[in-house]
């Protein structure tokens, strides 16, 4: 029983579908056109990839239904000093040499008077600046084999492909709102979702995807919400969508402002804009004007408001209700993790698959990493904030110099003080990923790792010099961003 | 201020083997390790024992740190292809291979299949759908060329070694590239006004260095001045034993496994080599059975926080597990790897022993855990000493571990853990721990579909094993 529509409702209908077709399990989502859903231009990261991989769904067909783009990475704009900018890419940077990390390598060799870019080691990058785009080789030999990417769609066409979906495998769907939960009388497990026409809708299993209130997760079973607002501060966000400009980056923008900052998510039909913010610092009267003043197309509807509380349900199941999606806690889109969270909710949901009994186990072990997990996103969206070099506004300032997660502190100072890094068990992002920030926004480390030293310092440079213009000349090589998509995966008029 | 001079005190299998580590490690020409042995009987990795065994991710940590495979070979090294345990689990013998157990059928791992496959009858022996088992049972074997593709390319082993004779070859690698060896009898420590070591003197001769590593064993010599740094007993502790060991000669073919039997008030290891086999005895403290003078106390336990300042304490001097779970070798070598991957490059660097602390205290849990599992769940009814086993107490996160198993047969994976997910599924099988449910996508194959495809994993195994040389051909071919 899946109660509420959007991205979050037809991605557990299609999955739970696509898992469940050899059983004799009922799969029901409730919905009701009524409701607004939150969907924006949405961006992605690659495991994505691998979920719609499962479903079997053909990816030109995909992009040509959700009018979706390619993403090589995110640029971040004026996060580290104003007028900087860096892409934090998908794929790798050069690669590892005699145990020793790249970024050691580099930053070593920078020292001894290297005059190559970071950012030139690394042909996803080169590929995004030059607008240029070409699925990954998998041979180890080819330098196409170090990229990596994922997709920009709009979310409100993905739900509808993924309903289309749904429904051809066996998914009922119902109209309507829900108005009240029937519980269990002995242990308040839900038993049914009760329609403003009258008609109850009875289920075994339960997930909640009615956004932000919560209806079942919280209003009903009420677990909790555990605010982090304190460490991400914004509140708030206006987006309108804008006319398509040339050329179509492969890339996500985010720009920093005075009170947040602004999403530009390029799709193909338009451009997604959105500028995250904190009522406090920037008033929606501020926010809505200096988004519309920083489009680089035509806006093509009405700015929409939208308000949210940074955090996480505390418990994302309880008896026998998982919460997916918003229902499940907001964390600011800064690294496109929003879909993912609901990807990866899924397949620990699949994997831990309650039988009728509902022990505990399965719940508890669910909830053990669902938290960490939003933990360590939560972490790495800090990291963006407390690393900025902005000067002159109260809200960046008081981002600087914020009190962070434990977690956090430990993985900046190891990096800080000698470029070291290590991943805590089963975190999403790489050792790749932080550094880009990292180095992106400006810290760099006091010492240099001692490993590092033992390398030939001119072999190396020759190596480092060949391999930015093998990325150089393959990006070259590759077709245009634009000329990929109009070739493979025109978008289809509505 | 650079740090160039690095001091191991301690001249055992630990200080050895983090000398051969270390010097290779250290800026060409610019820095210097120092090996201050204090002689006596080498008890630097925890427990004072025979033979060590390397697990297959400690063979993994060999060649990361730049050691060569022959080392252990010279150390009388014999491959080992996992544990055969005597009524452990239940009565009779159960074999826990190293490595994979069968294959998976789309995304549904084995033993979620064969639970779906047997229902609430028996379930297959792992043994029979594992290449290191069957490898083990026909006693042929070959490490497998990297170029393999085949299925022997999975085939995951460990090598169990002499520990003089490895300590021994260590030394000569360490002092083939200059790690300067200093012996004496009766060492001080000097700590300076910073609260760093600032010398040592043996002998009375002042030995000068930047970086201190204690690998003294359980006794910490250097650790132990850091008051905060005592040593502890474990918060849920494993049972309190006393322990023997001996070494005999062999002459025939070393068997593939180490064969570990429970006995009333304790159990006994026979790890093979190439040209004798260890033995390790433990028993119940209060066991007056055995009259044997050779039985010592068994302490285990840990420093909470091994790296403090500008010493480090590697091996028995950090942790001492319970042998069962055969992971001491395997926990110095990670601990000189971590040490190696946050190498610092001042006297004091904070957050590089922060870090290390942090990862070093996981892994010692997890390793306890493991030793734990093997006494919690014990299937030997009856006995005073192993009903008083199961009932021992057991931390959150283990207890977790095993229930979770138990309800859905899936692993709950923490940070450093020793074993691996299959190895706990391996090792939960051959104790005798059932899981009550298992995987619902499991139920997408039939019966047959999944009989079939457990067939066919086999035949594929069964030649596969067939092509390999008898181990006895192989191991004399290797030089020594």
């Amino acid at each position: 029983m899946i109660a509420g529509g959007g991205t979050a409702g037809w991605m557990a209908a299609a999955a739970l579908a696509r898992v469940l077709s050899n059983r004799t399990t009922k799969i029901t989502l409730v919905e009701s056109e009524e409701i607004g859903i939150v969907g924006v231009g949405e961006a992605t990261i690659p495991p994505i990839k691998r979920f719609n991989a499962m479903l079997g769904i053909d990816e030109f067909d995909f992009l040509r239904h959700t009018q979706g783009t390619y993403k090589l990475g995110i640029e971040f704009v004026d996060w580290g000093r104003e007028g900087e900018r860096y892409i934090h890419p998908f794929g790798v940077y050069g690669s590892e040499i005699d145990g020793v990390k790249f970024h050691q390598v580099w930053l070593r060799l920078r020292a001894q008077g290297l005059n190559i870019a970071y950012e030139d080691l690394c042909l996803s990058i080169v590929a995004a600046r030059n607008h240029r785009f070409t699925p990954p080789n998998p041979d180890p030999r080819s330098p196409l084999s170090t990229l990596d990417y994922a997709f920009h769609f709009d979310a409100g066409l993905y739900a509808r492909y993924l309903r289309r979906y749904a429904e051809a495998h066996g998914v009922e769907r119902r109209e309507g709102q829900i108005t009240r939960v029937t519980q269990r009388a002995d242990d308040g497990f839900i038993t049914a979702l009760v329609m403003a026409d009258g008609t109850e809708i009875s289920g075994d299993f339960f997930v909640d995807c009615t956004g932000f209130r919560g209806l079942l997760i919280e209003e009903t079973l009420h677990s909790g919400y555990e605010d982090w607002s304190h460490w991400l501060p914004c509140n708030s966000a206006v987006a309108v969508p804008s006319a398509r400009t040339t050329p179509l980056l492969p890339y996500t923008r985010s720009t920093a402002r005075a009170g947040g900052w602004q999403w530009r998510i390029p799709l193909q039909h338009r451009t997604g804009n959105g500028y995250v913010f904190c009522n406090n610092a920037v008033s929606d009267d501020e926010a809505s004007a200096t988004l519309l003043a920083n489009l680089d197309g035509e806006a093509l509807a009405a700015p929409r408001f939208l308000r949210f509380t940074t955090g996480r349900r505390k418990k994302a199941w309880v008896k026998n209700c998982v919460a997916l999606g918003l229902a499940s806690g907001f964390l600011e889109p800064l690294e496109s993790t929003s879909i993912h969270l609901v990807q990866s909710g899924l397949s620990k949901l699949i994997a831990l698959l309650p039988d009728s009994s509902h022990a505990a186990h399965e719940r508890d072990e669910y909830n053990r990493l669902t938290t960490l997990q939003w933990e360590y996103i939560r972490d790495f969206i800090i990291l963006h904030y407390i690393l900025n070099a902005r000067r002159g506004s109260a809200f960046w300032e008081r981002c600087a110099a914020m009190d962070i997660p434990a977690t956090l502190r430990r993985k900046i100072d190891l990096f800080a003080g000698s470029g070291r890094m290590f991943r805590y068990d089963d975190e999403l992002f790489t050792d790749a990923n932080w550094s880009a920030v990292m180095l992106g926004q400006g810290l760099v480390p006091a010492r240099l790792d001692p490993l590092a030293a033992n390398h030939d310092v001119d072999h190396m440079i020759g190596l480092l010099t060949q391999m930015r213009d093998i990325f150089r000349q393959s990006a070259q090589q590759m077709p245009t961003h634009e000329g990929y998509i109009a070739q493979h995966c025109q978008g289809l008029s509505a | 201020m650079p740090l160039n001079r690095i001091v191991i005190v301690g001249g055992g299998c630990a200080g050895w083997l983090a000398a051969a580590a270390l010097v290779r490690s250290i800026e060409r020409g610019k820095g210097s390790v120092t090996v201050v042995d204090l002689g006596g009987e080498d008890d630097s990795l925890g427990v004072a024992l025979p033979a060590e065994t390397l697990l297959p991710a400690s063979l993994e940590w060999i060649a990361t740190l730049g050691l060569s495979a022959q080392l252990l070979i010279n150390a009388h090294g014999s491959f080992t292809l996992g544990n055969a345990l005597s009524d452990w689990g239940g009565v009779g013998t159960v074999f826990q291979a190293s490595g994979d157990v069968g294959a998976p059928l789309g995304s549904v791992a084995f033993h979620q299949l064969a639970r779906r496959a047997c229902g609430d009858g028996a379930p297959p022996n792992f043994a029979n759908y594992a290449l290191a088992a069957l490898c083990a049972q026909s006693q042929r074997f070959a490490p497998p060329e990297p170029t393999d593709r085949s299925v022997m390319s999975s085939l995951a082993y460990g090598i169990s070694v002499n520990t003089a004779a490895l300590r021994d070859g260590l030394r000569q690698d360490a002092m083939s590239r200059g790690v300067e060896p200093l012996e004496g009898l009766t060492l001080t420590v000097a700590l300076g006004d910073d609260q760093l070591i600032d010398h040592v003197t043996l002998d009375g001769a002042t030995v000068e260095g930047d970086f201190f590593i204690d690998c003294t064993g359980a006794q910490g010599r250097l650790i132990s001045l850091f008051s905060t740094e005592s040593f502890t007993g474990w918060e849920h502790p494993t049972p309190v034993l006393q322990y023997g060991t001996s070494l005999r000669p062999a002459h025939e073919m070393p068997q593939l496994y180490a064969h570990t039997a429970t006995h009333p008030a304790g159990w006994q290891r026979f790890t093979p080599l190439n040209g004798a086999v260890a033995e390790t005895y433990v028993t119940d403290i209060e066991d007056k059975s055995t009259t044997s003078a050779a039985l010592r106390p068994l302490i285990t336990g840990r420093r909470l926080a091994p790296w403090q300042g500008n010493c480090v304490a590697l091996g028995g001097s950090a942790q001492v597990i319970d042998p069962v779970a055969q992971c001491q070798l395997h926990l110095m070598l990670a601990a000189v790897g971590r040490l190696v991957g946050l190498l610092p490059t001042d006297r004091a660097c904070l957050a590089e022993a922060n870090e290390y602390n942090r990862q070093t205290a996981e892994e010692q849990i997890r390793a306890h855990d493991v030793a734990l599992a093997h006494y919690v769940l014990n299937q030997r009814h009856g006995e005073r000493f192993w009903d008083a086993a199961r009932a021992l107490a057991v931390p959150k996160q283990l207890a977790h571990k095993i229930a979770l198993y138990a309800a859905c047969g899936r692993i709950a994976q923490y940070d450093e853990e020793l074993y691996s997910e299959q190895d706990w599924i391996t090792a939960f099988d051959a104790l005798g721990l059932r899981a009550n449910g298992y995987d619902a996508q499991a139920n997408a194959f039939s019966v047959a579909a999944v009989e079939a495809h457990f067939a066919k994993i086999r035949n594929v195994m069964l030649s596969a094993v067939a092509a390999l040389p008898r181990y006895g051909d192989f191991l004399g071919g290797l030089g020594r």
